[in-house]
């Protein structure tokens, strides 16, 4: 019966001990993605400060954007992130964020030649988007609309590219 | 039973301390754009899946962890894996077991109580022993320098890895040259015993298409007992030489080559050598368990991936003396491997995909050149013996519905001897109750391979009264699993795991002492292999979680209770001792072990790092116990090994350390008769361009 006891014991100091504050892994994972795309995207009359616009309020997003800005910005290059939900102001922002349950806004985004749309539902380049998150084999990956970044204004490093799904 | 209290308050203390750390970020804010491209594994159904939805148990430990925990070993690192026993023999040698099983007859030399039933490969390159099955971990050609991850599977996984991997397997990932230009990568370190262990790696990718890399790694480790266990006394006593002053010497050099023809053909190209010079128990030996042994090997390692289709060839070639400076050699042999295996991995629709694979294996043994019956040199087989076996396999996945997945695999192995077909098979089933929450069931069954020396042993003397011999016909060991698993993200900060198993073993075998018969007479030698009539049965549990509550603090604890018990236990490997069967408890697995990671980057240049292991007591047992049944050798007292590391980062590319193991320094072995390892300080940096 010893044996049963640590069992227990073990069990009840984890479910005791652990706070669980409920976010999703795969946002925060996403951010860091969107990090990442900053560095490997340049964009015209840039002053090393990306702005990133969150389309429509979706707390969890929101949350992880702004810890991932937290810890990643430098005196030099300032992650900003603000929400917004006025779709047509999205040609302010260097990077706008659909979350997935904002997706049906993409299509009242007007977006200038200068601003990265990133979006994260299947299907979401054929409606404009610039660079899309999808699944495949379990882990995350992304598709880059090479249309629409060829009529851009920002450059796109062939790094990203070369890791990209291009469509 | 106090040790275990100790390990469990300190896990408890642990998860206590913890939540009051910052909450900044998570660890993997560090990783560049391939990782986290990359964060999923491949080993557990060889299809890419994160490891939450695997089918089968199994963990990664990554190159990060292995360096913060301060392993200096790929054996040794094990010991942050959940379900792995692993008992320091000397300085930087290791036993292994993986959930357990060991020395289920009891009453051999160190071969049967050694691990051979886990499947250990290098990048799917199994590097096993065919002699007597198991892994010499000293002889390895990669060490830590090389390592990316390393993936373990438990349970019995042979249609997917083919035999042996009865308990499971350990499969070694090495690094990929993964940015442009030269990449650099050294550890060195030394410390207290005459420790230095080393690894330097240099890469190159010329294009996007090709790149190289070579690396080379060395360790050297004084055994930290200046005594030895001397069957004579019953005691620890003076060695009399100091053949057994290193406890470990091992060098291996390896060059990679990887060359992308186009985006879906790959074309891989790895080859090394190694030489080690090691003390452990392996072969009897009348005066003490450790025997002095030698392995030197050269690999040579072809994979190519096209499309679905994935095949790879390998020849590994070398010499292994297990018993230097003995007598009579014995086993002193060379060695040639093939082993070739091709899959094809074909999905049917979105939801189903199957995977057909052929193998082929081939391990012949030599000791003809160091043999010589005329000259009375006897070595434990005559010329050129080889075992070979040809595999078919299929495997398939389904997923019948969005949740539930099936996974149904099998595979027949032919060997030349015994002259017989072997099935090993794997179900699995997984439900997503939701995204957060995963029951996962599998029934498996696996058989080892079959090894050179039960199979081929032959010395006839009769002028000498020496008899042993093999037994072609041997059943092979096989295991059978039925499990249970459920995983939970309790949130984005915590995942627990829990695996609840059941396993029966049998057709193990041993060399047991017979009656002479005519021209041998009694008062010599006469041996023979047999399948021996013990069955265990296992039940277990293994409890796991990972715990990043912040950018800071990263732990990973796990712990398993099990319990095995043997029917028919011979009371001795002799004739009479298979006429007196009994059941009894399997003691030598410990009920209880585990241990935790703890990893606090104190400030950003600082990281600590605490990583205890714990065994509970063990009761280990061989040959000698039947010859002195007063000896108390094999009682091994429960364990708690602290290690723990603190990490400076100078700059981007430069880092120091300090690092201790086992620092509260009970000296006490850990395995039958070794060494009673004390603990190990040591000092090194480590560069990375």
């Amino acid at each position: 019966m010893k044996k049963l006891n640590f069992l227990t014991a073990f069990i009840l100091m984890w479910a005791i001990s652990m706070p669980l504050l409920a976010q999703n892994a795969e946002s925060k994972i996403k951010t860091l993605f969107v990090y990442n795309f900053t560095r490997y995207i340049q964009w015209p009359n840039s002053d090393g400060n990306v702005t990133i616009g969150i389309l429509g309020n979706d707390e969890q997003i929101v949350a992880a954007f702004k810890e991932m800005a937290a810890k990643k910005s430098s005196p030099s290059s300032k992650i900003i992130i603000e929400v917004f939900t006025d779709a047509s102001k999205s040609g302010k922002y260097e990077l706008v964020y659909i979350p997935e349950s904002n997706s049906h806004l993409i299509s009242s985004v007007s977006k200038s030649a200068k601003t990265v749309v990133v979006s994260e539902k299947p299907g979401m380049t054929q409606k404009g988007s610039d660079i899309n998150f999808v699944h495949k084999d379990g882990k995350i990956r992304f598709e880059l609309n090479k249309k629409s970044i060829d009529n851009s204004q920002f450059k796109v490093a062939s790094q990203l590219v070369s890791l990209a799904i291009v469509v | 039973m106090k040790n275990t209290i100790k390990f469990l308050t300190a896990m408890a203390l642990a998860m206590v301390i913890i939540p009051s750390f910052g909450q900044e970020e998570e660890d993997i804010f560090e990783l560049s754009l391939e990782e986290l491209m990359d964060i999923d594994i491949y080993s557990v159904s060889k299809k890419a899946e994160s490891l939450f939805d695997a089918p089968l148990s199994s963990s990664t430990l990554t190159k990060e962890e292995i360096y913060n925990a301060g392993a200096t070993s790929i054996p040794e690192a094990l010991r942050l894996v959940p379900g792995l026993i692993v008992r320091e023999m000397t300085n930087g040698s290791y036993d292994i077991h993986l959930r357990g099983f060991d020395n289920i007859n009891r009453y051999g030399d160190g071969t049967s109580s050694a691990n051979q039933i886990t499947l250990v490969m290098i990048d799917g390159r199994p590097v096993f022993n065919y002699n007597l099955g198991g892994t010499n971990w000293e002889a390895l050609p990669v060490d830590l320098v090389d390592v990316e991850r390393i993936e373990v599977v438990r349970g019995p996984s042979a249609p997917l890895y083919g035999p042996n991997a009865v308990a499971g397997v350990i499969n070694i990932i090495t690094k990929d040259v993964d940015q442009e230009g030269v990449i650099a990568n050294a550890n060195v370190s030394a410390g207290t015993d005459n420790t230095y262990i080393g690894g330097v790696r240099l890469g190159y990718q010329f294009n996007e298409k090709f790149s190289a890399q070579v690396s080379g790694n060395f360790q050297r480790r004084d055994r930290q007992d200046d005594e030895i266990f001397l069957y004579q006394q019953n005691a620890y006593g003076d060695p009399g030489n100091d053949n057994f002053e290193t406890g470990v010497e091992r060098n291996g050099v390896n060059l990679m080559l990887d060359y992308a023809v186009a985006e879906d053909f790959n074309i891989g190209v790895q080859t090394g050598l190694q030489r080690a010079e090691v003390v452990k128990p392996f072969t009897q030996n009348t005066t003490t368990p450790f025997s002095q042994s030698v392995y030197e090997s050269e690999y040579v390692n072809l994979a190519v991936n096209k499309g679905g289709l994935a095949g790879r060839f390998s020849y590994t070639t070398g010499f292994d003396d297990l018993n230097k400076g003995a007598a009579q050699v014995l086993l002193k042999y060379d060695y040639s491997i093939v082993d070739a295996n091709l899959e094809y991995n074909w999905n049917l629709s979105d939801k189903i995909s199957v995977r057909p694979g052929f193998s082929y294996q081939s391990a012949a043994y030599n000791n003809e050149d160091y043999v010589d019956l005329s000259q009375g040199t006897i070595g434990v087989f005559q010329g050129e013996q080889t075992v070979e076996n040809i595999a078919g396999s299929l495997m398939a996945d389904i997923e019948v519905t969005e949740k539930l997945r099936l996974v149904a695999g099998g595979r027949v192995d032919k060997f030349n001897s015994p002259d017989e077909a072997y099935f090993a098979y794997q179900f699995a089933a997984t439900y997503d109750i939701n995204d957060k929450n995963l029951i996962r069931a599998v029934v498996s069954k696996s058989n080892s391979g079959s090894f050179i020396g039960p199979n081929f042993l032959d010395v006839q003397l009769p002028p000498a009264n020496l008899y042993y011999q093999g037994d072609k016909n041997l059943d092979l060991f096989q295991i059978q699993m039925f499990e249970l698993g459920y995983r939970t993200k309790l949130s984005n900060k915590l995942e627990l795991n829990i695996e609840l198993f059941r396993q029966q073993a049998e057709n193990t075998n041993a060399l047991i002492v017979d009656i002479p018969q005519a021209p041998y007479t009694p008062g010599g030698d006469y041996f023979r292999y047999v399948n021996m009539p013990a069955e265990s049965v296992q039940n277990g549990v293994t409890l796991s979680a990972n715990y990043v509550p912040s950018s800071k603090v990263q732990l990973k604890p796990f712990v398993t209770f099990q319990k095995t018990e043997s029917e028919n236990l011979a009371s001795s490997q002799s004739i009479f001792g298979l006429a007196d069967l009994s059941d009894d408890e399997n003691d030598q697995t410990p009920a209880v072990y585990g241990g935790f990671y703890l990893n606090v980057k104190a400030t950003e240049k600082l990281t600590v790092n605490f990583n205890p292991y714990f065994m509970s007591e063990q009761n280990q047992y061989s040959f000698y116990d039947n010859v002195n049944p007063a000896t108390t050798v094999g009682e091994i007292d429960s364990r708690l090994i602290v290690n723990a590391k603190v990490n400076y980062m100078i700059n981007n590319h430069f880092n120091v350390y300090l690092n201790g193991r086992n620092l509260l320094g009970d000296e006490k072995a850990e395995f039958y008769g070794t060494d009673r390892t004390s603990m190990l300080l040591m000092a090194g940096a480590s560069i990375k361009f």
